[in-house]
């Protein structure tokens, strides 16, 4: 059975999500909040009706559950394995608690003891996070890979889902292969500079990498930047008031001079979005807003059909046929605005969605399809 | 990479050293936000934003005018000041400065931040 993991995106990769009662390994560059995405993953389960355990090597559970209450996810009846609490002097208050220090040779045998106990003792179905591997790497990637591969059966029988978290410190392929080997999934996520922009990733199996950002409203897919443009008086700066969260303009009598900024973060969805002039005296600006787009909105005022030509040399002007791009057919609220699929055939253009910014319609649609269309699912 | 950010921060730390000083930001070229530490009422997003366009669009201006290199952007408030110069080829450096402030100096030490960062780049 495919469960949720809460993240569309990830689910859509793996198939509709991950596997129940099996082994997922997140592996993970140091530049990468692991634990806070594994924890989006588990209060979603949780939400879902899952029983939740913790097993944390390196953190207390105190430092969690702030960290999850500060995400507003959902943690109800949250067992915590607790391997650390009595390394750092402090009183543990899960039963499950480990009593030798972390650090000595026998702790992950120790561990997985109180592991195997949670499990047996917690119902079922239930959800795992193993925070983390790398605590134990020292005893070598062998004797832990033969370990978890024992645990899979015991995954089985008491309907358990475990999500093993392994930060790779530079660890030797052959070492990490073994580790790969004793898992049913393995799903990477890593970070990538460009140009000083630091953006992490989810990937699996070789997919496309998919960027995302951990704010306040929990994992989001991330676009850096979006640029919107199209004709004068065709909207676009209502487009951009309408579909995010905080934005500004830099206008004149109603009309754009420089350029409009705003920040969507909503539905899973974060993103920069840069509104430009519309009017051709203004043109040069639109080669200073348009350099390292993602993604293109073109909006089109429905009642003008006399203004398309201009909306389509703007496209050109930005080059924005070589990258993804949505049309918006904008003012649909009014009563002479040309039905989107008309516009589509005047415009000869693949992608035309109606809207209108005035009544927040049709935006939020056309904004997912133009992250699909740049994350290429 | 961890060392690359840490010399980014380093970059705006020094300038907010100097009295005058009382927030900067690293802006890309297209106008994204890399690292800041303005006010927190501030919105530093849409700031990097308006800097890119302020910075492009002077940059353009110069050269339609034929006035030589562009050096930086002043913006002069009753309250205040902030200043934009370009550092290297793809991004920007921000200060916000008191209305009082000694100029000279927050010039001298935003071009020698600004060869640092083009060099970090």
């Amino acid at each position: 059975m495919k469960i949720s993991t809460g993240i569309e995106k990830l689910d859509g990769l793996l198939g509709g999500g991950i596997k129940s009662d099996s082994s997922i390994l997140l592996l993970t560059d140091n530049l990468v909040d692991k634990s806070s995405f594994a924890q989006h993953i588990l209060s979603t389960r949780n939400l879902e009706g899952d029983k939740c355990l913790y097993v944390t090597t390196s953190k207390l559970p105190s430092h969690i559950t702030k960290n999850m209450y500060e995400y507003g996810w959902e943690h109800k009846g949250l067992v915590f394995i607790d391997c650390i609490s009595n390394t750092l002097k402090e009183k543990p208050k899960s039963r499950y608690a480990l009593k030798t220090n972390i650090t000595t040779p026998k702790a992950f045998e120790e561990t997985l003891k109180l592991f195997k106990q949670a499990l047996k003792d917690v119902k079922e179905p239930k959800t795992v996070i193993f925070d983390s591997l790398e605590t134990f790497m020292g005893i070598g990637a062998e004797k832990i890979a033969k370990e978890l591969e024992e645990l899979k059966q015991l995954f089985e029988d008491t309907k358990t889902t475990c999500i093993y978290l392994l930060t790779d410190w530079g660890y030797e392929k052959k070492e990490l292969g073994k580790i790969y080997n004793a898992m049913d999934t393995v799903i990477n996520l890593s970070t990538v500079e460009k140009k000083l922009l630091w953006m992490n990733y989810f990937q699996f199996n070789g997919s496309p990498k998919i960027f995302f950002q951990i704010t306040q409203t929990g994992v989001n897919l991330y676009v850096p930047k979006i640029l919107i443009t199209g004709p004068f008086h065709s909207g676009k700066s209502s487009t951009v008031h309408a579909i995010s969260e905080k934005s500004v303009s830099v206008d004149r009598l109603g009309t754009t001079v420089s350029l409009d900024h705003g920040y969507i973060e909503k539905k899973g969805m974060v993103c920069d979005v840069f509104g430009t002039p519309g009017q051709e005296r203004f043109d040069w600006i639109l080669k200073i807003l348009s350099r390292d787009i993602w993604g293109v909105i073109l909006v089109v005022d429905s009642t003008r059909p006399e203004t398309f030509d201009r909306a389509k040399e703007m496209l050109a002007q930005i080059k924005g046929y070589e990258i993804p791009f949505v049309v918006f057919a904008n003012k649909q609220d009014l009563p002479k605005a040309l039905k989107a699929e008309v516009i589509k055939k005047r415009l000869g253009l693949p992608v035309v969605i109606g809207t209108s910014a005035i009544k927040n319609e049709g935006l939020e649609e056309g904004l997912k399809l133009l992250f699909d269309k740049i994350f290429n699912i | 990479m961890v060392e690359k950010r840490k010399e980014l921060e380093n970059i705006l730390k020094g300038l907010g050293e100097l009295g005058d000083v009382i927030g900067s930001s690293i802006v890309r070229r297209d106008g994204l936000l890399i690292a800041s530490n303005l006010p927190s009422e501030v919105n530093a997003k849409a700031v990097a934003a308006m800097a890119a366009a302020i910075v492009g669009t002077s940059e353009t201006s110069t050269k339609e005018l034929d006035i030589g290199e562009f050096n930086q952007v002043i913006v002069n408030g009753s309250n205040g000041q902030y200043v934009s110069v370009g550092a290297g080829g793809e991004a920007i450096l921000i200060c916000l400065i008191k209305k009082t402030a000694n100029l000279g100096l927050v010039l001298l030490e935003m071009e020698r931040s600004a060869k640092k960062l083009g060099r970090i780049i």
